[in-house]
């Protein structure tokens, strides 16, 4: 659906992107995460035929987007980080032009404006203007102008920036039912706990190259990283940890260690048993949920001790 | 029915209730006052507050807002989502134009409707007025936002003194225009032949229009990633230079030869001009020419002349209307005065060379925001402070080294323009080799 080969894009002076290759396939919300600086911003400008790279190319179902990129327009949304609205419009005038403005005919374009605004929640705002919604609501609104076309790919550049906890939320909420109505997702954020509820697969990004580009699988997410505690310090406790049955990625010092079980409960009991009969002091054992910022930090420390390595 | 959209949401943001009643309120206001000083009489005193209006209506506001309508877009965030959309180009072109003016435009065609109707004495058929009023005003009006894309295409900002220069050069040539049928002269010549002075006014009106209309077209697909190739630009090049030559002709107090010799200098001058203000106005920073140096060495001929600057389009017609100005001197009766035009021309064509070396060499440093400012100060020293030191401390000769000079032999300013021009392009492409260049 979306490939991307060899994209290389430069500000005078700074290469942002250097060589960027992936391919997400359809169906898939694809969380574009790297810190700041990173090139998350321009490669999704990039994507979305809004800069022109100097070398590479990217290709909606097949299609270069920088030999054609009104027609592949059709095919996307896109969402700025610092988007902005027509503040004296109201929001039904804001649906009309955005429907208007992506080829929908004029006798659907009302239509299509309702069903945008239902799919958003903000059907009971349309006579309101722009100017006058919350932040969370202007966010709503600007997504509902980027998906009132039906786009097959939607692209949002740091989506939940500013938005309260609740929002958050209901944007995840809403990433999802887009998902499961066809949609490709790919959103952008340097905040990874808010990409957790949604994500299908992480793309690493850090100093304009890819650094990792996988699957989230759930249940790996969901694998069990327990967390030892003890009482006082016990030299070695790492290399006893590797050590056993069913433990593997061991980090942290002589009081304390986490470490990835793949065991089930009666094994994670024995394990405890053992550490106990080893005459380890105990303090806390306990299970801690593997998130995506873990599974990004783990992609960055492994990228980092290859390089130290070579 | 589909309407533009993009004209749609101006109307939507323009015409209010409030503004729509708020207008003809304020404008009549003004109009019956004018009525009342003028002794109860729907005449000249109407007809001139009529005018003023228009003018203030279409040529300042209007203008002023045309120059700031993308700039507005950029400013509130607003342009991406248009690049975005499936909008042509041609429908932003005029969704743009006549849209974001269109207020002003419903004042001004009422001003102008009651000029019409109070005995103007401009001495042309109320058609004929009519258009060139409407005319002159979409062309400021035009000239605005075609100057603010080319600043945009530039530089992504820019700020209330660039809006006040693009409104004053459209304004500018409006008015300019607008005047010229009022003056005393009642034809012009051009190319030998004489035409009534208004109907040349108004064709020359609508094909700059035309103009100015294409240009604005051709930075909207530029923004709107649509690839064009610079045949456009070369057209206009001809055009102006074509235009303007025309203007010297068996009515000046030149004849035969010496005619087509001035006009190619005209035409030469022209190109020359363009080339500055092309080189001026467009991007140089080193990721553009890198864009076009990679199509070159892959030999992608089309993607090369996509990526070619205007300036670079614009230097290879100063070079041909060099050559021909050189040709026709060169085969017409050597003398002394035919020999300093062909001199003057090679030398102001070395010199171009020269400070484009300069720019380039500027623009590819460390500081390449401030590389246009520098380079124009480069400029007033080069072709004017040091100039005029050499010439108070009695160094004339060498200050047409530095300048095309009336009276310095061509032994002298062309081999020091050569020099220069050499020196300098050297300068500029071994800062290019030394940037970083990652590849």
């Amino acid at each position: 659906m979306i490939e991307v080969h060899d994209l290389v894009f430069e500000y005078p002076g700074t290469r942002a992107l250097k060589g960027v290759s992936f391919r997400i396939e359809p169906g898939n919300i694809t969380a574009l995460v790297g810190p700041n600086g990173a090139g998350k911003t321009t490669l999704l400008r990039c994507m979305a035929a809004l800069d022109v790279p100097l070398r590479g190319e990217v290709r909606i179902d097949g299609d270069n987007i920088h030999e054609d990129p009104r027609a592949c327009h059709r095919k996307l949304g896109y969402l700025s980080d610092f988007f902005g609205l027509y503040d004296e419009l109201t929001v039904r005038q804001c649906l009309l032009h955005a429907a208007a403005s992506r080829g929908i005919p004029a006798g659907d374009q009302a239509r299509v404006t309702e069903r945008a605004a239902e799919r958003l929640g903000i059907a009971d705002r349309l006579g309101t203007k722009a100017g006058a919604l919350s932040r969370g609501l202007r966010q709503r609104l600007a997504i509902a102008q980027a998906v009132v076309h039906e786009p097959q790919i939607l692209m949002l550049d740091e989506p939940a920036s500013g938005l309260d906890p609740e929002a958050r939320h209901s944007l995840a909420e809403l990433f999802l039912a887009l998902r499961d109505q066809g949609m490709t997702l790919v959103v952008s954020s340097h905040i990874l706990s808010e990409l957790d509820e949604y994500s299908t697969d992480m793309l690493v990004l850090r100093d304009g190259r890819i650094l990792s580009h996988a699957p989230i699988e759930q249940k790996a997410l969901a694998a069990v990283r327990l967390k030892l505690t003890l009482a006082g310090p016990c030299r070695g406790l790492q290399e006893l940890l590797a050590g056993l049955p069913a433990v593997s990625g061991v980090e942290g010092d002589d009081q304390s260690a986490v470490l990835s079980f793949s065991g089930d409960a009666a094994a994670r009991h024995q394990l405890l048993k053992n550490l106990l009969e080893k005459g380890l002091p105990v303090c806390a054992f306990a299970e801690q949920q593997r998130n995506m910022q873990s599974a990004y930090l783990e992609s960055v420390r492994r990228q980092d001790r290859q390089k130290d390595l070579s | 029915m589909n309407i533009n959209p993009e004209f749609r949401r101006n109307l939507w943001l323009e015409l209010t209730p409030y503004r729509l009643v708020g207008m003809p309120m304020i404008l009549g206001a003004l109009l019956f006052l004018a009525y009342l000083l003028e002794g109860r009489q729907y005449g000249a005193s109407v007809a001139k507050t009529a005018l003023i209006l228009f003018g203030l209506l279409a040529f300042l506001w209007g203008t002023r807002l045309a120059s700031e309508a993308l700039v507005s877009e950029i400013r509130d965030h607003t342009w991406d989502s248009q690049r975005m959309s499936v909008i042509g180009p041609w429908s932003m072109t005029w969704g743009k134009l006549l849209g974001s003016t269109i207020y002003p435009w419903y004042g001004a065609l009422l001003c102008l409707l009651v000029y019409l109707t109070s005995k103007p004495s401009l001495g042309l058929s109320l058609v004929e007025t009519a258009a060139l009023m409407i005319g002159s005003g979409l062309l400021g009006q035009a000239i605005g936002l075609l100057a603010s894309l080319q600043a945009i295409r530039k530089s992504q900002r820019y700020g209330r003194f660039q809006t006040t220069a693009f409104l004053a050069l459209g304004a500018g040539c409006a008015v300019v225009l607008l005047n010229w049928p009022f003056a005393e002269s009642a034809q012009v010549f051009w190319y030998d032949r004489v035409y009534p002075d208004h109907r040349f006014v108004l064709i020359s009106l609508a094909v700059f229009l035309a103009w100015a209309i294409f240009g604005i077209y051709r930075l909207i697909r530029a923004e709107l990633q649509l690839k064009s190739l610079p045949w456009a630009w070369g057209l206009f090049v001809l055009f102006l230079a074509g235009y303007l030559a025309g203007f010297l002709g068996e009515g000046s107090w030149l004849s035969g030869q010496g005619v087509w010799t001035l006009r190619l200098l005209t035409a030469f001058i022209t190109c020359l001009v363009l080339a500055y203000g092309t080189a001026f106005s467009e991007r140089k920073d080193p990721v553009a020419l890198r864009r076009l140096l990679q199509a070159l060495g892959r030999r992608e001929w089309v993607r090369a002349m996509q990526a070619l600057p205007l300036w670079l389009t614009t230097l290879a017609f100063v070079a041909l209307s060099c050559a021909a100005l050189v040709a026709v001197e060169v085969s017409s009766a050597p003398g002394e005065g035919v020999q300093l035009v062909a001199v003057a021309a090679l030398a102001m064509t070395l010199f171009l060379l020269r400070d484009l070396g300069l720019l380039l060499f500027l623009n590819l440093g460390r500081v390449p925001k401030r590389a246009d400012m520098l380079t124009i100060l480069a400029l007033v020293l080069l072709y004017s402070v040091i100039p005029t030191i050499l010439t108070a401390l009695d160094l004339d000769r060498l200050s047409g080294m530095l300048r095309p000079m009336p009276g310095v032999p061509a032994g002298t300013v062309l081999p020091a323009a050569l020099l220069q021009a050499v020196a300098v392009c050297w300068l500029a492409a071994r800062r290019w080799r030394k940037s970083p260049l990652h590849d």
